[in-house]
C-alpha cells in the first residue's frame, strides 16, 4: 500500500471554519446552487451569517478542489445556476467536525457543572 | 453604470481560471440576492458594499492561493531550465513531510514504500537514496545549467 497522505486526511485534525461547516451542513440534505446556499445559511443561522458571493464561491472552489463537494448535474440547470452536492469525503469531514464539537461541548458542560452546583 | 455591470468588472480581478468556472454562477447568485434587497435603499447600499468587500477579499485570496500553488507545484521550485527537479525544495502534492523523511528507512525495506506495484519513492527520496555519483550529477546539473545559460546569454550580448 502506498503511503500517500491525502488532503482530506491531513485536514482531519483541523477544525473547519464556520463558513465551510455551514456550506457542508446546507448541502447535507440536498444539492443546492449558490443563491439557495446563501439563503439557507442565512436561515440556518437566524440571519447572523450572510455570505457574500465572493466568500461563498471562494469556499466552493476550494471544497470542489478538495473533493468535499461536487458539481451536481441536472438536466434543466443552466450554466448560471450550477448546483453542488456533498460527497462522501465531505460528509465524513462534517461528521468529524460534529464529533469534535460534541467533545468540546461535553468538556465545557463538565467544567460548568461545579460552578452551577455552588 | 448599473450594479450588474460593476459587479462583472470587479470579477475581472479574479484569476482567469476562477472566472471561467465561477463568474457566471456568481453573477447569477448576486442578481438573485440583489433582487431581495431592492425594497429599501439603505439595505441595497449595505448589500452592495458588503458584496464589493467580499469580492475584493475573495480576489486577493484566490491570487494568494494561486501564487502559493505555483510555488509548490511548478517549475519555479525546480532547477532552472527544467534540468532536474530540485529535490531539496520540492514537496510533491499529497505527500506529508513525515513520509518524505523515510527514504533512509526505505533502503532497509521497513518503511512500506514497496508495495505490490513496485518501489514508489518521490523525488526527495530518490535523491536521498541515490548513489554518491548520482547525487553529484544532480548537484552539478542544478548548479551548472543556470550558470551555463547565463554565460551563453552574456556571450551573445
Amino acid at each position: 500500500m502506498r503511503h500517500v497522505v491525502t488532503q482530506s486526511d491531513a485536514a482531519q485534525s483541523k477544525p473547519l471554519s464556520e463558513q465551510v461547516l455551514l456550506i457542508l451542513v446546507s448541502l447535507a440534505d440536498k444539492p443546492r446552487h449558490g443563491y439557495a446556499l446563501m439563503r439557507d445559511i442565512e436561515l440556518l443561522t437566524d440571519g447572523r451569517v450572510r455570505l457574500t458571493t465572493g466568500t461563498l464561491y471562494g469556499a466552493i472552489s476550494r471544497l470542489v478542489r478538495d473533493g468535499w463537494i461536487a458539481r451536481f448535474e441536472q438536466e434543466d440547470t443552466s450554466r448560471d445556476k450550477q448546483a453542488y452536492r456533498l460527497t462522501t469525503v465531505g460528509r465524513r469531514q462534517m461528521e468529524l467536525e460534529m464529533n469534535r464539537m460534541k467533545k468540546l461541548t461535553r468538556t465545557v458542560i463538565a467544567r460548568l457543572k461545579p460552578e452551577e452546583a455552588k | 453604470m448599473n450594479l450588474n455591470r460593476a459587479y462583472s468588472l470587479v470579477l475581472l480581478l479574479y484569476p482567469k481560471e476562477f472566472r471561467q468556472t465561477f463568474a457566471a454562477p456568481m453573477l447569477a447568485a448576486y442578481q438573485e440576492a440583489a433582487k431581495s434587497t431592492h425594497n429599501s435603499r439603505p439595505a441595497s447600499l449595505r448589500f452592495a458594499v458588503a458584496e464589493l468587500k467580499g469580492l475584493l477579499a475573495g480576489a486577493a485570496v484566490e491570487w494568494t492561493v494561486r501564487f502559493s500553488y505555483r510555488l509548490s507545484h511548478s517549475g519555479e521550485y525546480t532547477s532552472a531550465e527544467g534540468c532536474l527537479a530540485n529535490p531539496v525544495l520540492m514537496l510533491p502534492a499529497g505527500v506529508s513531510r513525515r513520509y518524505e523523511s523515510t527514504a533512509g528507512a526505505a533502503m532497509s525495506g521497513d518503511a512500506g514504500l514497496v508495495d505490490e506495484e513496485g518501489f514508489c519513492p518521490n523525488v526527495r527520496q530518490l535523491y536521498a537514496i541515490a548513489s554518491p555519483t548520482r547525487r553529484l550529477a544532480i548537484s552539478i546539473c542544478q548548479g551548472f545549467v543556470p550558470v551555463y545559460h547565463q554565460l551563453v546569454a552574456h556571450r551573445r550580448s
